[in-house]
């Protein structure tokens, strides 16, 4: 199985190589407004708007630094039923894949109630590594914002596509 | 993993780089003791992550937006995803074959003729070691007039090699182009008149580079050819 | 004691000892002259004595047969009076000459005296005779003047006799004065040898020194030093040598630090360019884009060459100029002052150089981008192929190849700014130098001012120097050849250079004939003998492997 790799702070982070679209350079993002921590805006992707959310303001508290290892992460986010949205990522150091088994991991021995989307943990030759399950990433509250009302999605492409970009 | 809970403050830190490649790897004195499991310093993960050192730097100016710009066009329909095919061309025609049916794009080699053979095969060429059937597709579709051993002197053809359905077989290309990918918005259906001229063809058209393409079903195509062949 | 004083002694003594030769040889003349005239007076009072004798004896004879013969008488007396004058003065002169003189006093005994025999008596009784009995006074002498002539032939012969030995023994005196003469001129002109000896010793035994000296100096060996120790001209020029030679010293060895630097980052970087050229392939336009910019390097390297050139050319006239003497010093001084421009000139290529090396920066942004890239396309062929299943696993090693080449992207641009880091410092380095040497040039151009001056003065003074000073220029002249062979050499390196950065993408040997090069300058550097001679690394140009 294959895992993409990056890191929030200094911890790293695999993802279920799977669910990602594509791996995109860092793009320049519409803003939403009044939006919570964490969502960092709206880009298009091939003519769809697409939300994107910080995985380090998400979590730590800080943007994510603006260098050419943080990458925006497309992937497929399970709406409710068979629903599948695009979601973008913004990850530091977003550079490597590895090739695990999903055994490989261990199971890490507590949950924390916040962070429901922290997975088992595996340890390589630089360090432990926690699988991030992707699906568990965004509140409800979150999710409802981005996916519950394509309208507020539309409205952002549409400041978009109005505007000269950057 | 004793204690799984202390991980994240036992966090590595950012190793300090040196360039051992220079110093004693293979531009160097080549004494690094892991010369001896990596073979050359381009695979060592020491390498590899040097490698990646450069990408920590400021995104230069422009970068960004010309990535924007570049995504934001090409619109796809929001549910249905790209698909992939290679263009080529035989007796004059343009002509696509999905991405997934390919097993290699090999360059012009012998094909030994067999005698007694049906018209449409060429012969057996000879990829990686193993004999592959060559079929003129172009005879198989009823585009070609010239005579199929006519394709055996073209030299710098490719030689397109297809896998279906538990089937290989080759086949010489004038010309090849890269794979494309393409939305369903730009396949259009066939006019019905070609699809009735020979069962081979699907009835899909591809708007590709202003140029048109008539895209073949792989399933449609394997089936004529089964059909030639036994 | 000053060269000058020494000179103006040693001339000095000189005037004397001509003097007292030239005093010498009249003396001599003075001794043979005089011999010369004692020896004919000698004859003449010989021959007048003879005279005067015979005279007394006819004038007896005729006085015998004519007694009254007054004039007889008179012509007599005057003889006799004559005769007794002659030998009263020769006797006076000549009493040195025992013999001579005991000869003249047996004649003036012989005239005076009243021995039987003798002329006094003879005379004395032939007029006794005379004035008594005239008509004996014939018979008389007649019978007594053979005897009487007898004894004057004696006399006579024995006289001749010793006037000869006097004569002799007169021309002998003269003889030993001429010999005299000649050992004192010979004494002087041994004097004289020996003070030239002395004077030419003072001043050539340093000038050899000073020869040899620069001739080590011409060879490149900066471990020699003159050290003179005199407190003349000769030791001034010693000092300024010696102080050149410590200043060129540490000159060179900084140079050879530096080209030891140099040459090392030319070898390493040679090694990665050879390297990067394979991997260029996938970014041909960022590399045309950096090879215009080194075409701009080879530019100003070109104009480096120029710059050599005019040295060359400065060179070569101040081989011409040093021919010309003294008159040349105050020429040489000022084309030292050129070279000291066309030095500043090298120095601000240098810092062009530096400012061009600093442009490959946003290239190396560039290349950034396709390193961004590759690595991106490495991912999501990854992510594709592992998405194909089985259909994918040929593509994953294709992804996998990918991984690799921006890895190696990646590794090129961390190698290249860090070379491009040393490069800029080398050059740095080389910029310091430069100043250095100007420094160096003028403190040069000073001494050798001075110098001018000193030699100057000493050629006004002597013209013994001019042929040594012909021999200095000749050895500054073998100097300027090196120099002219050296140019030749930066003029090749120039070349070198120039073509490296017209074909790096096509061809290895350019990068080859920069590293042989470089290695050549360090091979002519390497033959200035010094003290702490740095060993120059040597790397082959084909240690890179490629992909």
């Amino acid at each position: 199985m294959l895992f993409l790799v990056f890191q929030i702070g200094r911890n790293r982070y695999a993802l279920d190589s799977r669910r990602v679209v594509q791996v995109l350079p860092l793009l320049k993002l519409k803003c939403l407004p009044h939006a919570p921590k964490g969502v960092a805006g709206v880009f298009m992707y091939h003519g769809a708007p697409v939300p994107a959310v910080d995985l380090s303001e998400l979590t730590l508290g800080e943007p994510a630094a603006e260098l050419l290892s943080t990458r925006l992460i497309v992937l497929d986010y399970p709406g409710s039923g068979d629903q599948v949205h695009l979601l973008g990522l913004i990850a530091e150091k977003a550079t490597e894949v590895i090739r695990r088994e999903p055994r490989d991991f261990v199971d890490s021995g507590f949950n924390i109630k916040a962070a429901p989307y922290l997975g088992p943990v595996l340890v390589d030759s630089r360090g432990p590594i926690q699988w991030l399950r992707e699906q568990h990433l965004l509140s409800q509250s979150i999710q409802q914002l981005l996916f519950g009302s394509p309208a507020l999605l539309d409205s952002a492409a549409a400041a978009i596509q109005e505007l000269p970009s950057g | 993993m004793s204690e799984p809970g202390t991980f994240a403050a036992n966090a590595p830190a950012p190793d300090d780089l040196t360039d051992c490649w220079r110093t004693n790897g293979v531009y160097g004195t080549r004494t690094c003791p892991q010369l001896t499991d990596y073979v050359h310093c381009r695979n060592c993960p020491i390498h590899a992550r040097a490698g990646l050192e450069p990408l920590n730097r400021p995104v230069p100016a422009g970068y960004a937006e010309h990535w924007t710009d570049h995504f934001e066009k090409e619109a796809w329909s929001r549910r249905s995803r790209p698909s992939s095919a290679v263009p080529f061309r035989i007796a004059g025609e343009w002509l696509a074959l999905p991405t997934k049916c390919f097993l290699e794009i090999a360059e012009w080699r012998p094909i030994h003729s067999i005698p007694h053979a049906r018209q449409i095969v060429l012969g057996l060429a000879n990829v990686r070691g193993e004999l592959l059937i060559c079929i003129s597709l172009g005879h198989l579709l009823g585009l070609a007039d010239v005579p199929p051993r006519n394709l055996l002197r073209a030299k710098h053809a490719p030689l397109l090699v297809l896998s279906w359905a538990g089937r290989r077989v080759g086949f010489p290309a004038d010309e090849v182009q890269s794979p494309s990918r393409f939305s369903s918005e730009q396949v259009r259906p066939a006019p019905p008149a070609l699809a009735k001229a020979n069962p081979a063809f699907s009835e899909s058209m591809l708007q590709w580079r202003q140029r048109t393409l008539i895209l073949l079903d792989p399933d449609r195509l394997f089936l004529a050819l089964n059909r030639n062949l036994t | 004691m000053t060269i000058s004083q020494r000179m103006n002694v040693a001339l000095l003594s000189m005037i004397v000892l001509m003097l007292a030769a030239v005093g010498l040889a009249f003396w001599m003349q003075a001794s043979r002259v005089g011999a010369n005239l004692q020896q004919q007076r000698l004859i003449a009072t010989n021959d007048r004595i003879c005279y005067d004798t015979l005279l007394i004896m006819e004038t007896l004879r005729a006085l015998s047969g004519d007694p009254k013969n007054e004039s007889e008488r008179t012509r007599l007396e005057e003889a006799d009076r004559n005769l007794r004058a002659v030998l009263r003065e020769a006797q006076d002169r000549y009493s040195d000459y025992a013999e001579l003189s005991a000869s003249l006093k047996a004649i003036s005994e012989f005239e005076a005296g009243t021995a039987p025999g003798s002329l006094g008596s003879l005379q004395a009784r032939v007029l006794e005779v005379a004035d008594s009995d005239p008509p004996n006074a014939a018979a008389l002498f007649n019978s007594n003047h053979r005897d009487t002539a007898r004894q004057r032939e004696m006399l006579f012969r024995d006289l001749a006799q010793q006037v000869d030995h006097a004569g002799t023994a007169i021309s002998l005196r003269g003889h030993n004065a001429s010999v005299l003469g000649v050992a004192g001129i010979l004494v002087i002109l041994v004097v004289s040898l020996l003070i030239g000896r002395l004077q030419f010793t003072a001043v050539a035994a340093p000038l050899l020194r000073l020869a040899s000296g620069i001739d080590q100096i011409r060879r490149g060996n900066f471990a020699n030093r003159i050290a003179l120790e005199r407190r003349d001209e000769f030791g001034t020029i010693g000092e300024g040598l010696d102080r050149l030679a410590d200043d060129l010293s540490e000159l060179v060895g900084q140079i050879q630090r530096s080209g030891a630097q140099v040459n090392t980052s030319a070898v390493q970087l040679a090694g990665k360019i050879q390297d990067q050229q394979t991997s260029a392939r996938e970014m041909a336009s960022t590399v045309e884009r950096m090879a215009a910019a080194t075409k701009q390097i080879g530019v100003t390297a070109r104009e480096l060459a120029k710059t050599m050139n005019e040295v060359n050319r400065v060179d070569e006239r101040t081989a011409d100029l040093a021919t010309g003497g003294t008159a040349a010093i105050a020429r040489m001084e000022a084309a030292v002052k050129r070279v000291m421009e066309a030095s500043a000139s090298v120095g601000a290529k240098l810092t062009a150089l530096s400012e061009k090396t600093a442009s490959i920066d946003p290239l190396v942004a560039n290349i950034a981008k396709v390193a961004d890239q590759t690595n991106l396309l490495s991912l999501n062929a990854a992510i594709e192929a592992e998405k194909a299943g089985e259909y994918g696993l040929g593509f994953a090693v294709v992804a996998i190849e990918i991984r690799r080449l921006a890895d190696q992207i990646g590794v090129a641009i961390y190698d290249i700014e860090k070379m491009v880091k040393e490069v800029q410092s080398s050059v740095a380095a080389g910029v310091t130098g430069m100043a250095k040497f100007a420094e160096e040039l003028g403190r040069g151009g000073e001494e050798i001012g001075a110098v001018g001056s000193h030699l100057t003065q000493i050629i006004q003074r002597e013209e013994l120097l001019a042929p040594r000073l012909q021999a200095i220029s000749e050895n500054v002249g073998g100097q300027l050849t090196d120099a002219e062979d050296i140019t030749a050499g930066l003029a090749h390196l120039g070349h070198a250079v120039e073509r490296t950065a017209e074909s790096w993408r096509q061809s290895h040997t350019v990068v080859d004939q920069l590293n042989a090069a470089t290695l050549g300058l360090q091979s002519s550097v390497a033959k200035f003998k010094m003290n702490n001679t740095p060993v120059p690394p040597h790397y082959s140009s084909g240690s890179g492997t490629g992909i």
